[in-house]
């Protein structure tokens, strides 16, 4: 790709410099003044059809003479002679100009060039901000195919395969057919082992959420908070339904890991409190993410290698730069007026929100809850309390037909249903994926379970930043590394999300 | 776009840079580029069709009141009446085109950096491309609007005053690489 734009950029300026059109000019030779005066050369043909060239010439009205200096030819186009030649009008037939200009099709090329450019630097400048995503998977909110989950973000490495669940909790589509689009929209390559639909049968009113350990559990209707303390104000609005509109803030500008707090008040008691919070993780653990790949540029490889080889240290490594930056801490208030944690949400992913229920200690009168998390590191959708009201199982549905591109892919369903087959995807790859309900959808709260892995596609421009010692500063001492990368990603984070999202290999 | 297609880019690329694109019709290097071109001493390439034969070409020398008159590649002064002449066309230097087109196709493979843009910038430098070397590849290009045209391709003959007196029925033919 380097090779092309420098190609493409030396193209440019000797097709400027070399690419022209010429304008041609006759004139008889008593119109001798309206000659272009600015071309290089005059050609002069004469009654007998031979012809002058001059470079340089002149003329004489008194005398009816033009004076040039340049090159005889013959009718036959031999050279006759050079020098200075004297012509009489009454000899000349004609007189002739010749100018080259620059051809508008070059302006036009160069516009899009300078555009197109500017894209590229931009591109080039921002690779952190590379759309990264695995399986992304979207399914109707009634409306329009809506992003809703995203498969093992956290699995980038065979050994780091995992099973992943995600609550379709804005799924709403009728009859007994579910459709699920699964999409490999970055340069990558995932390696999918199964996408089967998890349905709980819903009773009343009560939805089913899933908490950190996996359970489902059937719920009372959710309430809003009364009050959502963040420190620049009230973020009661932005987080009162889960509808795409999210609380998020900036990173810190010296320590990536600086932490702040969510107060949520409830101005209720329950018999079985729980608390839902939809989330996703923002662009910053990302954008980490690439900076670790690109410290370790062309090691990558046999950095990879070592951590499939189990070597504990590096696996260790790499979660303590993941604990450096936290999840989102969940704390109660205690009887002492302190602040107990009750669990920490770690859903990892920048795509798609999804929703988390987390059971809290039964107390009299209001519900208080304060959430410690990196500034910047993560974007609430949704807050809301309920009163669990006993456990959910789930029905397992794997695929009914699997779709590549419109076409029945049997091959790709028989692999998605093979726990010891994977569907391997790449680049622009899509599948529509169909589940049949033993009822009717909307009798049914949905997730979707996928397990896997996927790897990331090299960047070149990741490797220009190779640098083994930055590399093993960020795992060595990973809060060392959030304070140094902070100056650096706070130049990025305004872009940052406006460049991801426009990075897409291909969209949905 | 799939990987297969991804894969495909280049060559969609350099077809539809190229498909506006009117071929030049005299052999290659015998016309010189615009600024060679401003001193060349000799006529455009003419290609006429004929209702005596079907297709005649070679250096253009002049347009009398009757016929026009063609140096055969053969270095044979031929005449053609005008009457008998169903299609003409003139090629009068190389436009260069095919720099438009390569600039052209390393642009549009350059939007493989652009990520999920590339949907909107691939299209514009395939189209813009292919106008800008379509209109460049026309430029030294002129048709003869028949019967009564030549007058307007007449300054691109040899001898755009005339056929001279005492004309040799051969003449060498313009040498070129």
């Amino acid at each position: 790709m380097r090779n092309a734009l420098i190609y493409l950029a030396v193209l440019s300026l000797l097709a400027t410099a070399c690419v022209q059109r010429l304008h041609r000019t006759v004139a008889p030779p008593d119109a001798l003044n309206t000659v272009d005066r600015t071309a290089p050369f005059l050609k002069v043909h004469m009654d007998d059809g031979t012809l002058y060239v001059f470079s340089t010439w002149a003329s004489n009205d008194a005398e009816e003479l033009v004076t040039g200096s340049g090159t005889h030819y013959g009718v036959d186009r031999q050279v006759i002679g050079e020098g200075v030649f004297s012509l009489t009008l009454r000899d000349i037939a004609l007189f002739e100009t010749n100018l080259a200009r620059p051809s508008p099709s070059v302006a036009a090329l160069a516009v899009i060039t300078g555009i197109s450019a500017a894209v590229t630097v931009y591109c080039a400048m921002n690779t952190k901000a590379c759309f990264g995503s695995c399986p992304t998977f979207y399914v109707t909110d009634g409306e329009r195919e809506l992003l809703q989950a995203e498969g093992f973000s956290a699995s980038i490495a065979p050994r780091l395969e995992a099973r992943d669940v995600d609550h379709l909790y804005r799924a709403r589509t009728h009859g007994s057919n579910l459709q699920v689009h699964m999409v490999n929209e970055a340069y990558e390559t995932h390696v999918v082992r199964y996408v089967n639909l998890l349905a709980v049968p819903r009773a009343g009113d009560h939805r089913v959420f899933q908490d950190d350990s996996g359970n489902f559990w059937y719920t009372t209707p959710p309430l809003a908070p009364s009050s959502c303390q963040v420190p620049e104000g009230d973020c009661a609005s932005a987080v009162l339904a889960f509808d795409g509109q999210e609380r998020w803030t900036e990173a810190d500008s010296t320590d990536l890991a600086a932490r702040e707090t969510i107060d949520l008040l409830f101005d209720v008691g329950l018999e079985a409190p729980a608390l839902l919070v939809a989330s996703r993780q923002s662009l910053l653990p990302t954008y980490l993410l690439y900076q670790a790949f690109a410290y370790l540029g062309t090691s990558l490889g046999q950095w990879l290698a070592t951590f499939e080889r189990a070597d504990g240290a590096a696996f260790d490594a790499t979660r303590s730069v993941v604990e450096a930056l936290g999840g989102i801490d969940v704390l109660v208030q205690g009887s002492d007026g302190g602040w107990d944690t009750v669990t920490t949400i770690l859903e990892t992913g920048p795509l798609a929100a999804d929703v988390r229920l987390v059971p809290l200690p039964v107390s009299e009168g209001p519900v208080r809850v304060r959430l410690s998390m990196a500034k910047g590191a993560w974007r609430i959708d949704w807050f809301a309390l309920t009163s669990i009201q006993g456990r959910a199982e789930p029905v397992r549905i794997q695929p009914s037909d699997v779709f590549a591109r419109g076409r029945p892919a049997a091959d790709a369903r028989a692999k998605l249903s093979n726990a010891e087959d994977a569907l391997v995807t790449f680049p622009g790859d899509r599948y529509t994926i169909m589940y049949r309900l033993p009822g009717d959808a909307q009798d049914y709260e949905l997730f979707l379970e996928s397990q896997g892995y996927y790897l990331e596609w090299m960047r070149e421009e990741w490797v220009a930043e190779e640098d083994p010692a930055r590399a093993a500063a960020f795992f060595l001492d990973p809060a060392g590394s959030l304070r140094r990368l902070a100056p650096e990603f706070k130049k990025v984070e305004a872009q940052l999300d406006s460049a991801f999202w426009r990075s897409k290999y291909a969209g949905f | 776009m799939r990987a297969s297609s991804w894969r495909a880019t280049p060559a969609l690329a350099l077809v539809l840079g190229c498909a506006a694109c009117a071929a030049n019709p005299a052999p290659r290097g015998w016309l010189s580029p615009p600024a060679q071109s401003q001193a060349d001493p000799y006529g455009a390439w003419i290609v006429l069709s004929t209702s005596v034969d079907l297709s005649l070409s070679g250096e253009f020398l002049a347009v009398e009141d009757d016929s026009i008159f063609v140096l055969l590649t053969d270095g044979a002064v031929q005449g053609i009446p005008m009457h008998s002449i169903l299609q003409a066309r003139i090629a009068w230097y190389d436009s260069q085109w095919r720099e438009l087109s390569l600039w052209t196709f390393l642009g549009s493979i350059s939007t493989i950096s652009h990520g999920f843009g590339m949907i909107l910038s691939f299209p514009v430098w395939v189209i813009g491309g292919s106008v800008a070397a379509g209109g460049q590849s026309r430029a030294p290009l002129r048709g003869v609007d028949l019967p009564s045209g030549w007058d307007v391709v007449r300054p691109y003959a040899r001898f755009p005053g005339g056929l001279p007196p005492n004309l040799p029925p051969t003449l060498p033919p313009k040498s070129y690489r």
